[in-house]
């Protein structure tokens, strides 16, 4: 009988098409050595962490993209967390991971654009070879890591305990990681977990 | 509906019971086809406790949100397994937010025909749950449990083929009889 019934379901199939795998479990741990980059920005410069940032404290690296929903939840605080750390010797650098072949609005140009609509202050860069996020292990968007000023990882994971809506944040993780790192303390929790959008990898 | 055993027992009677027993099995089995659109929403100690719990069947859990392309993307795949392996169970983990169910899951789940069910994990930190379905699992989606009694699989990827599926699925269920 179940079988009858099944059989009365209705499927959509869509066209498809593959997508290499991408191990991400060969990404940092905290008290790893994250390796710098010299990646395109929006402005067209190119940015690294120590040539662009020589007197840093630490720096905020955040995968993010334009079209993850998730990611788009939290530009605002992206942006407002870059006014209060930057200043302090601590600036975010932005990195789009995502090939715009898979998601079209994630390209460079779109970027760009995103970019002067929403006045980042922080560089937004292009990981066009996508040699960078493996080497981090970012899986998804957003996802944050936390160096100090030698490319230590302090921290690893979301910004806040609550995407949806910034005035209900209960858990400030990634503003607790900073204020831990500045005091010289190990960051708790130095690692969180969240819900993003898987990175799209290049076929 | 109610059922009338005393009379005896003619043609319209056994149809009767037929209806019957089908009612009771749906009322009972908590892996019940749903109608196209309906969903339940639930935090995840709910979720915890009524699906993570003592089967029969093996369940295959898909974490999925119609925000998420390759989730749909892949989603034939289980609608396709859940059609040739009646001996699995299926569950469909939507990450919808609540702002979505009516203008976009319940609309994508009647246009798909989706009848097997659906539930909504309706959790603001992620970081509570995470780790219970699967340590290994850093939070994107496409992400799938198999689960027979405890957690017997876990991927973070999308199946680029029902065949892809299929195996994986045939394999870890093989491998925990």
């Amino acid at each position: 009988m179940k079988k009858l019934l099944i059989a009365l379901m209705l499927l959509s199939v869509t066209a498809l098409q593959s997508q290499s795998d991408y191990d991400y479990k060969t990404g940092y741990s905290v008290g790893d050595k994250a390796t710098d980059f010299e990646l395109k920005n929006v402005d067209g410069s190119m940015i690294s962490l120590k040539g662009t940032y020589p007197d840093a404290n630490g720096y905020i690296v955040i995968f993010t993209c334009n079209h993850c929903p998730y990611a788009k939840m939290y530009e605002d605080r992206i942006i407002e967390i870059n006014e209060t750390y930057a200043p302090q010797g601590y600036p975010v650098i932005a990195i789009n991971p995502n090939d715009p072949d898979i998601v079209p609005e994630d390209s460079y140009e779109k970027m760009i654009k995103r970019a002067d609509k929403k006045n980042f202050e922080f560089p937004y860069v292009f990981d066009e070879k996508q040699d960078i996020f493996p080497e981090y292990g970012a899986l998804k968007t957003p996802h944050v890591f936390l160096l100090d000023s030698d490319l230590t990882v302090h921290y690893i994971g979301a910004i806040d305990d609550n995407p949806r809506n910034a005035s209900d944040v209960d858990q400030q993780y990634l503003k607790n990681a900073v204020e831990s790192m500045k005091s010289g303390v190990s960051p708790d929790p130095a690692e969180t977990k969240a819900v993003g959008c898987r990175i799209k990898v290049k076929s | 509906m109610t059922c009338h055993f005393r009379r005896i027992i003619q043609l319209g009677d056994i149809v009767m019971i037929i209806r019957c027993l089908f009612f009771l099995f749906l009322v009972n089995s908590g892996w019940a086809q749903t109608q196209p659109g309906d969903f339940e929403v639930v935090d995840f100690q709910t979720f915890e406790k009524k699906y993570l719990a003592e089967v029969d069947q093996p369940v295959v859990y898909n974490f999925w949100a119609t925000w998420c392309k390759p989730c749909v993307k892949e989603m034939p795949y289980f609608l396709e397994a859940s059609e040739k392996h009646p001996e699995w169970n299926f569950v469909l983990v939507s990450l919808d937010f609540p702002m979505h169910f009516e203008s976009k899951l319940r609309p994508f789940l009647i246009k798909n025909q989706i009848e097997i069910p659906v539930v909504v994990l309706d959790e603001t930190d992620a970081n509570v749950y995470i780790d219970k379905i699967d340590p290994s699992w850093q939070g994107s989606i496409p992400a799938t449990l198999v689960w027979k009694n405890k957690n017997i699989g876990f991927i973070e990827d999308e199946f680029d083929s029902y065949g892809e599926l299929e195996e994986y699925l045939t394999q870890t269920i093989k491998t925990h009889q």
